[in-house]
């Protein structure tokens, strides 16, 4: 039922017995304002210390802790797995669509393929009758024999940096597989990079593409030695040529093997175009198409302990540091 | 896409926010795609965290943005820290708009999101050229921007059907 409003106005002072009440509900009040700033204030500490704590990591990792880049591998080994099985849908996808590309593309691609047995016939030979000189050779100068054979250890692709500023690739080995710091990385085509970080499972690959990258390399048949600089571009370009190079466009990059980490011979690119005083490399390895890799364990070349002595005697200038 | 019963719906929904942006991690450093040094890539752990920090900002809050942040790096291989302050930065951006651009309509959402990743980015290139003194082409950075800015409308539908699948009771947020 609809009420009529009294027409007595309501004293606005409650009485007496109501005070402490009022007082109360005051005091409450104010303890939850209190309560809540303290609240937003402990929040906004929390996120102050949580951007302390990252801006602190940024300089600790600045100082390269081993500590922290164990971390890493460890948080990579726990994550290989997930990556591999992130890849697989997509694998699946691109395997079938190579498979369709090959089935499509047979006729012409066995021609190419006896064409290039032909080739590699010649080659043969040539490498067979060459190796049999190189031997004859050092057996007159008393040299050892050189074993080019390095250990492989394939191992899958799984993850890639994917920042503009660093793309390491993930490997889906690490220390349970015999991989070490060092060791290069290679496909079918040629020198992928090498293994700047391992963990148990998992290693992480330096592309020589990286600006950080950076591999001693024999040019063309003139065999002019230099290093190959990535600089976070598809191409790589060549530094500390010898005065008057003979470099020419199509020459055909090789590790050097200098420093002795690298194995010597290893195909790495082409000399791509030279412009600015600067020799540009258009490495083998296609990128797009990168899946399974070889990690060669080369054991490197240590000086002869004669050697050794000689160079560190009174009068023997030091070797400086390779690059 | 079908509702989940309502007893599961609030722990479902409070789980979206971390797993979804777990994935988003994953994602970004599976070798997916082209592993070429300038190949274009997106940023989808930026695109996920902007989303929930907007949607579910009690979730996505600092702690969760720098354990990405964290998990990211260590993934990538970049410095510890790194990805978690950029995160963090977003965080600080997205919390004045929490209140009022959820209900906004989605073009204007958009154009918040690239406002903050411009930041993001901004700060990023700031951090990298810093930490590794190196003058790093701002071209793979616009690029990776431009291709992230393009990818949220299709990753904001899908998680706001996750999302709507799974409604958080107490405090139900409308766009």
């Amino acid at each position: 039922m609809y009420a009529e409003p009294s027409a007595a106005v309501p004293d606005p002072l409650p009485p007496d017995d109501d005070l402490p009440v009022r007082a109360e509900r005051r005091a409450r009040r104010r303890l939850r304002a209190l309560w809540r700033s303290l609240w937003q204030l402990a929040l906004a500490l929390r996120t102050a210390a949580l951007v302390a704590a990252a801006a602190l990591l940024i300089v600790v990792s600045k100082v390269d802790i081993q500590l922290l880049r164990t971390v890493q591998m460890m948080a990579t080994d726990a994550a290989v797995a997930v990556l591999a099985a992130a890849k697989m849908p997509l694998a699946a996808v691109r395997t079938a669509a190579r498979e369709v590309g090959a089935l499509l593309a047979a006729r012409s691609e066995n021609a190419r393929l006896r064409a290039e047995v032909e080739r590699l016939r010649e080659w043969r030979s040539r490498a067979i009758r060459l190796e049999v000189e190189n031997r004859a050779l050092r057996r007159l100068l008393a040299m050892p024999l050189l074993e080019t054979r390095p250990r492989r250890t394939v191992a899958r692709v799984v993850g890639d940096g994917a920042n503009p500023f660093a793309r390491l690739l993930v490997l889906d080995a690490g220390r349970n597989r015999g991989l070490a710091r060092g060791m290069a990385v290679v496909n079918a085509e040629g020198l992928v990079g090498r293994i700047v970080a391992v963990g148990e499972r998992s290693a992480r690959v330096m592309p020589l593409t990286d600006r950080d990258s950076r591999i001693p390399v024999l040019v063309g048949s003139s065999g002019d030695p230099g290093v190959l600089e990535g600089d976070n571009t598809p191409n790589p370009k060549l530094r500390f040529l010898p005065l008057n190079p003979r470099v020419r466009l199509g020459d055909e990059v090789l590790t050097s093997g200098r420093g002795g980490l690298l194995p010597p011979g290893l195909p790495v690119g082409r000399v791509r175009a030279v412009r600015d005083r600067q020799v540009v490399v258009e490495p083998y390895v296609d990128w797009t198409r990168l899946d399974y890799v070889a990690v060669l364990d080369y054991p490197g070349v240590t000086p002869p302990a004669a050697d050794r002595s000689r160079a560190t005697a009174p009068g023997h200038p030091q070797p400086g540091p390779h690059p | 896409m079908t509702r989940v019963p309502a007893r599961l719906a609030r722990p479902l929904a409070d789980t979206m926010p971390p797993l979804t942006g777990l994935a988003a991690v994953i994602l970004d450093r599976a070798a997916l795609g082209s592993l070429a040094p300038d190949a274009p890539d997106t940023d989808l752990t930026l695109a996920v965290a902007f989303y929930w920090a907007l949607y579910r900002p009690e979730i996505m809050g600092p702690p969760l943005l720098f354990l990405l942040g964290l998990l990211s790096d260590a993934l990538a291989g970049l410095p510890l820290g790194f990805t978690a302050l950029t995160l963090l930065a977003l965080g600080l951006l997205v919390r004045g708009g929490a209140r009022w651009l959820p209900a906004q309509p989605p073009p204007l959402i958009w154009a918040a999101f690239a406002v903050v990743a411009v930041s993001v980015a901004l700060l990023r290139w700031l951090l990298a050229s810093l930490y590794f003194a190196w003058p790093f082409a701002p071209g793979p950075l616009l690029l990776q921007l431009g291709l992230t800015l393009l990818l949220y409308p299709p990753i904001a539908w899908l998680l706001d059907r996750l999302r709507r699948s799974a409604p958080e009771t107490d405090h139900a947020r409308t766009p």
